[in-house]
């Protein structure tokens, strides 16, 4: 039975359909950009178990990767392979594991978002760029904004949220990718609370330009078992926050980018730009930052093309705002990935694998040569 | 062999891991930070606030010149400034109108600037206080195209929002800036 489950999973057939099956993920991923967009074709194909094309299911990026590395280790318990002739093949197979293990570890734990500082101040949160989150914030102490996060995973209609943080307990009703506002026409729902009074938090089509896409949330508080209890609604970028008062704490909802809270600082100093000579057209972006950590100062230079690496996250200059008295903004893209030496250290290791497999089978070459 | 089983082992728990309920949850302290909840103007009856309209009061500078403006408008003024005039409007709209980042970017679109995120629109932000509470003020200047620029003010008075809009040019915008900060400041309720 384990003899025949390793020569199932151990077929080389199963690497070559994987293989194809990636090449027809790649080509629809790429098509599909056109009409929803990088990411959720991205979302849709890559970084999917499962996607569906009407009724049927058929296998996302990650199951066939899942599949291939599969593949890749039941080789290695082939007996047949363990042979002083096949070493080469055993270091390629090695390293094509490497290479999947390292993409599995950037799909599950790698983020990417941005940092925004003004010349003068300093920052050690990162925004993501797509992923979302439900904070509540406990604003009551004066000393310290209490937070407590429900990430956008959890935003599945019917799902209860609780923490020991909060006085009451959080259902989850709806989560739109892309919502809009419009203004209630007469009296809304007795159950409804704060912005829902006023106004239907409704689904729009997505935009495929994911930036542009303001998702908004639909969730019951319950537990207070005051006039508190209630529907509430939030959409990202609200100008008015959404407040409740339960038993003497005041809470602040937001519906909000996720948000990495850094070990350490960065400080714009001086935020530079170079522009092609007699146009308006920026031809070089840089930030004389401080790198601050344990409160000591260290000056660094991110231009573009040169990032700052630090703890795990890479900083690139993205871009910049300026406002018209001549303040300056820097905007960094910042990327946080477990997984990003396991390319480099896995082609040195395929590398390798492939030459040392010439080298043992040379002289058999020029045995048949002569 | 065993080399090779803890590796599925690892592998197994690293897939494993991505099923955790609990790492979407965090709870955690930061310093305080201003949330701007003084924007919450106290929640008058409807009737009030109907009047409110009706009823906003400003303190005009000599050379602004009302103009006919759009029907959506409360109001609209010609600015003059030294080189051309401004138009400024005064709109009122339910609640948060569509909300600030949804705003802020249609009139970043309007002088052909990209959109930003919510992070970066409250950075490059101002905050003033009027007599009817704090409003915020954004500037949209397109350094490629200085012919069109906006200076414009949120003003968030509970179930209304003011917007106060200056479409002018980059100079104008420079040149105007102060003045239209003292406007914004000026406007109240008489009622």
């Amino acid at each position: 039975m384990k003899r025949e489950l390793i020569r199932i999973c151990s077929s080389p057939k199963l690497f070559v359909y994987s293989l194809v099956w990636l090449m027809v993920l790649v080509t629809v991923g790429t098509v599909a950009q056109k009409d929803i967009g990088l990411y959720a074709s991205q979302q849709k194909y890559f970084s999917s178990y499962f996607f569906f094309i009407g009724p049927l299911p058929l296998p996302g990026g990650r199951v066939v990767l899942a599949l291939m590395l599969i593949n890749l280790v039941s080789m290695m318990f082939k007996q047949n392979l363990w042979k002083m002739k096949k070493i080469g093949v055993i270091v390629v197979h090695l390293g094509g594991i490497m290479l999947l293990v390292g993409a599995g570890l950037t799909a599950v734990f790698s983020s990417e978002g941005s940092m925004v500082i003004e010349e003068g101040s300093k920052s050690n949160t990162i925004d993501d760029y797509h992923i979302t989150e439900l904070a509540i914030i406990n604003v009551s102490d004066s000393n310290y904004d209490q937070y407590t996060v429900f990430g956008q995973p959890l935003f599945k209609s019917g799902n209860n949220l609780m923490h020991g943080d909060l006085d009451f307990d959080i259902t989850i009703l709806d989560y739109m990718d892309n919502a809009t506002l419009e203004p209630i026409q007469g009296s809304s729902s007795i159950g409804f609370k704060g912005m829902l009074k006023n106004f239907n938090l409704i689904e729009i089509d997505r935009d495929t330009d994911d930036m542009k896409n303001r998702p908004g949330i639909i969730f019951q508080v319950s537990g207070t078992f005051s006039d508190v209890d209630g529907v509430y609604g939030l959409i990202f970028g609200q100008s008015v926050p959404a407040t409740i008062n339960v038993n003497s704490n005041q809470y602040v909802m937001a519906l909000q980018k996720k948000k990495t809270y850094l070990p350490f600082a960065i400080e714009l100093e001086d935020f530079k730009k170079v522009m092609h000579p007699g146009t308006e057209v920026a031809k070089s972006y840089s930030s004389k930052i401080n790198l601050v950590e344990n409160n000591i100062p260290r000056p660094v230079l991110i231009e573009m093309n040169k990032p700052l690496r630090h703890e795990g996250y890479t900083f690139y200059q993205a871009s910049f705002i300026e406002s018209p008295n001549g303040e300056e903004t820097t905007v960094l893209a910042a990327v946080h990935n477990y997984g990003r030496l396991f390319p480099y250290i896995s082609s040195i290791i395929m590398s390798i694998g492939l030459l040392m497999h010439m080298l043992v089978n040379m002289p058999a070459l020029f045995k048949k040569k002569k | 062999m065993k080399i090779f089983q803890t590796i599925s082992f690892v592998l197994f728990f690293l897939l494993l891991s991505g099923c955790d309920k609990n790492r979407h949850i965090q709870s955690y302290r930061t310093p305080k930070k201003d949330f701007g909840l003084q924007l919450e103007a106290p929640q008058p009856s409807s009737k009030t606030r109907s009047s409110d309209v009706t009823n906003l009061t400003w303190e005009l500078p000599d050379s602004w010149i009302p103009s006919t403006g759009h029907s959506m408008r409360l109001a609209s003024f010609d600015i003059p400034f030294s080189d051309g005039v401004g138009d400024l409007s005064i709109v009122s709209l339910g609640g948060a109108s569509g909300g600030l980042l949804a705003n802020v970017n249609r009139w970043r679109g309007q002088v052909n600037l990209s959109p930003i995120s919510e992070s970066e629109i409250l950075n490059v932000s101002t905050v003033g206080e009027s007599k009817m509470g704090p409003f915020r003020i954004f500037k949209m200047i397109n350094d490629v195209d200085t012919s069109n620029a906006i200076i414009a003010a949120v003003l968030p008075t509970g179930q209304k929002t003011f917007f106060i809009k200056l479409t002018t040019t980059k100079k104008g915008v420079i040149e105007l800036q102060s003045v239209f900060e003292k406007f914004c400041a000026s406007i109240g309720n008489s009622s």
